[in-house]
């Protein structure tokens, strides 16, 4: 039998060849097996099929028009879409959102995602100075939705309004954050 | 570039030292495959922890969630069966291993001074890893999941003193549920594996200072010439080992597809409950005990088990290694494991022959197949896994039948006309025209004033075409059915029967429209109408029911006319 530290002789280096390809063989194997399951299953929701999923849409019912008063104070109206699935969860009503309404000067009725286009804080209307500002980093927006100050990189997000047989009908979108033109997610 | 990079961590860590250390250690009498089994379990361990984190990413711990994330994990997520085939297969491959460490390590006599220790650690080690079985298997809240838990939390309530407050504790209160759920996962993913580690790690810190057990049949002096360092061919022969395990676990998931996922928990159900084959000794032999002795076994079977083990090294007190010398202890060690092998057998194969626990086991497939697909196909709704059932189209329109309808349309104790199979059919309206007061049609009931159909073979043929295309039936011949409706106005029939749907003071009901959707619905909803019955009508106003639960009774009695009708009127 050879000695420990004797490591070099003439037989020594080709079977230690073998075992050392052995480890590094094996460890790659587990590597490939497990690494390849473990992304697979911890990335899917990058797969195509999940991130190029249709933007979801909902076209929600806000009141007559002949409620929103000619430059009056917005209104504020949750957004609920039925059917979402949600992972596993096949739910029947979800509270998604809410948007800003209000009628112009003009007479234009305009609706505002309340999702502020900076880094997604809920929007709130200041009664006192007449605009809507974000909590968090006090951006501010004027009643056209245009912004007047903060780090918001564009204005609120207008909604698509339809009137329909003396309703005010929204359709409520999602866009993204913190990029200057507006994006639907 | 490494080399530098190395250097400079080895100067702030002093790895190589450390590396050197642990691959150097001296193997006495050389590497050998017998010592390989420690190391394979490490492994798997290891897979575990990764394949558990894994799940963990999807697994949802609540009543309402836990079976459908499982279902989501097993048939949506890209390789989720793969994973939690993994997880699941790779604890059965930890009890194999175990074992097979228990068998080499007891061979080779190291539980004997100086390693006593270190084999107590490793029974506590094993206890352990039962416990991440007997907690994991709950988690996925399927019947077999519940069910077998159920019977592990009894026995433990059923211990003396200490059991109701264990049970309690165990289950988050007197019965199952969310709290269950959140303490079975929490021991599960925190308590066993933080343990497991310590202990493990505590294992071979106290491996490490005695070495591998060597084989008793060598002298010292040829051990000592033959010992060899760890690396590389001790840690290469660890690692074939490692490689050949992955690859059986590996094929084994591929072969099954993955572990089985049972229909969701159903507290109402009759579930032939089945712990995993691993816990089958223990549970076979609960059926040859009753009353006190029932607990005794119990308790007392798992504690004289483990209690053996762990004064093992104290009861064998001899100096020899050799199996000859120490054939009491391993023949109790193997007689142990034989007896319990056989009862393992016995539960199984029993089963096997057991007609009435397989044909259960075939229906309780069956219902997990179908509510994996509902799962898949249409989500699980908000009130869990169990109502997942009620996603399938129409499923809301037969709950009704069955509560509302069938007892008067159906079986032999009905008092209106049969409504079932073939209903609407041609074969339906031929015999209905002929036997209109038969026991199958209006004959139960006080509407029994319509004579038998007069009409010749062609004409009634024509009739039948156009009142089955009335019914909205899709294959209707529409020529026929339009010479039906001429028939019809000449005949006899149309003394007592409109055909517009519209017209309500006849004698007889309306026909237009008859068996139509949006009639029955009509009907239904309101069945005193005049358009049909009127006074005369016996069905009880039902429901309030909604516009969708009428439309589904609707679209399921419409339906029923695609089937044959096979039934003959006595009369």
């Amino acid at each position: 039998m050879e000695n420990k530290t004797e490591t070099k002789n003439e037989n020594g280096v080709t079977r230690r060849g073998f075992w050392t390809g052995a480890i590094y063989g094996v460890s790659a194997m587990a590597t490939a097996i497990l690494g390849t399951t473990a992304a697979r299953f911890f990335a899917f929701p990058l797969l195509k099929k999940e991130s190029k999923a249709k933007p979801e849409e909902a076209v929600i019912d806000v009141g007559y028009a002949s409620q929103f008063e000619k430059g009056g104070i917005p209104q504020n109206a949750e957004v609920v879409v039925e059917g979402r699935r949600n992972a596993w969860l096949a739910e029947k009503k979800t509270k998604a959102g809410s948007v800003w309404v209000r009628r112009s000067e003009e007479g234009e009725i305009q609706a505002f995602s309340s999702i502020c286009p900076h880094l997604g804080c809920g929007i709130q209307f200041d009664k006192e100075n007449k605009n809507f500002i974000c909590p968090c980093h006090d951006s501010s927006y004027d009643l056209a939705g245009t912004k007047i100050a903060g780090p918001a990189k564009r204005g609120l997000d207008r909604l698509e309004v339809i009137e329909n047989d003396g309703r005010v009908q929204i359709k409520f979108q999602q866009f993204k954050l913190d990029v200057a033109e507006k994006e639907v997610v | 570039m490494f080399s530098s990079l190395k250097d400079w961590l080895d100067e702030r860590t002093g790895y190589r030292e450390i590396v050197d250390h642990a691959l150097n250690e001296p193997v006495l009498g050389g590497a050998s495959f017998a010592y390989v089994f420690g190391s394979v379990l490490t492994f798997i361990l290891v897979s575990q922890f990764l394949t558990g984190i894994l799940l963990a990413t999807v697994y949802s711990p609540s009543v309402t969630d836990a079976w459908a994330s499982v279902a989501y994990i097993q048939d949506q997520v890209p390789g989720g069966w793969f994973v939690r085939g993994l997880h699941s297969y790779g604890a059965t491959f930890m009890v194999i291993f175990c074992i097979l460490h228990l068998l080499q390590t007891s061979i080779y006599g190291a539980y004997k001074k100086p390693r006593e220790l270190n084999w107590i650690i490793g029974v506590v080690l094993m206890l352990l890893m039962l416990g991440f079985a007997l907690t994991g298997y709950l988690l996925p809240w399927d019947q077999k999941g519940y069910w077998a838990t159920q019977v592990a939390t009894g026995i433990a309530g059923s211990a003396p003193v200490i059991g109701g407050a264990t049970q309690t504790l165990l289950i988050g209160g007197s019965r199952y549920g969310n709290l269950t759920l959140t303490r079975f996962f929490a021991l599960h993913v925190f308590v066993l594996p933080i343990l497991t580690i310590g202990l493990l790690s505590l294992h071979l810190l106290v491996f490490r200072r005695a070495g591998a057990t060597p084989p008793w049949w060598k002298s010292k002096e040829k051990l000592e010439k033959a010992t060899e360092p760890f690396w590389p061919k001790q840690l290469s022969k660890d690692m074939i080992a490692m490689g050949v395990v992955l690859l059986g676990l590996v094929g084994i998931v591929y072969y099954f597809h993955g572990t089985e996922l049972g229909a969701p928990a159903d507290p109402a159900s009759q579930f032939e409950a089945r712990p995993e084959w691993y816990f089958r000794p223990l549970f076979q032999m609960l059926k040859y005990f009753e009353g006190h002795m029932e607990l005794v076994v119990a308790l007392g079977a798992p504690a004289v088990i483990v209690g053996f083990l762990m004064a093992l090294p104290f009861l064998d007190r001899g100096e020899s290694r050799s199996p000859k010398k120490r054939i009491i202890w391993l023949g109790m060690l193997f007689g142990g494991l034989l007896g319990t092998a056989f009862l393992t057998w016995i539960s199984i194969d029993g089963d096997r022959k057991n007609k009435r626990v397989q044909e259960n086991n075939k229906i309780w497939e069956e219902k997990a197949e179908h509510a994996r697909h509902l799962a898949k196909t249409y989500g699980v709704p908000a009130e869990g896994g169990l109502h997942v059932y009620e996603m399938e189209p129409g499923f809301k329109a037969r709950e009704i039948w069955k509560k509302e309808c069938a007892l008067c349309h159906e079986g032999d104790k009905r008092s209106a006309p049969l409504i079932a199979d073939g209903y609407n059919s041609r074969a339906w309206f031929k015999d209905f025209l002929h036997k209109p007061s038969g026991d199958l049609y209006f004959g139960l009931t006080d509407i029994t004033g319509m004579p038998k159909s007069n009409l010749n073979e062609e004409d009634e043929k024509a009739v039948i075409e156009w009142l089955y295309s009335e019914t909205g039936a899709k294959d209707a011949d529409s020529e026929l059915a339009k010479k039906g409706l001429a028939a019809f106005e000449e005949s006899d029939c149309s003394n007592c029967h409109s055909a517009d749907g519209e017209t309500d003071d006849e004698i007889g009901p309306n026909l237009g429209g008859r068996g139509s959707i949006s009639m029955l619905k009509k009907f239904i909803a309101d069945p005193d109408h005049p358009l049909w019955f009127g006074d005369d009508n016996e069905m009880p106003k039902l429901g309030p029911f909604s516009d969708t639960e009428l439309e589904q009774l609707a679209i399921q009695i419409q339906n029923l006319s695609k089937a044959a009708w096979t039934h003959k009127s006595s009369k």
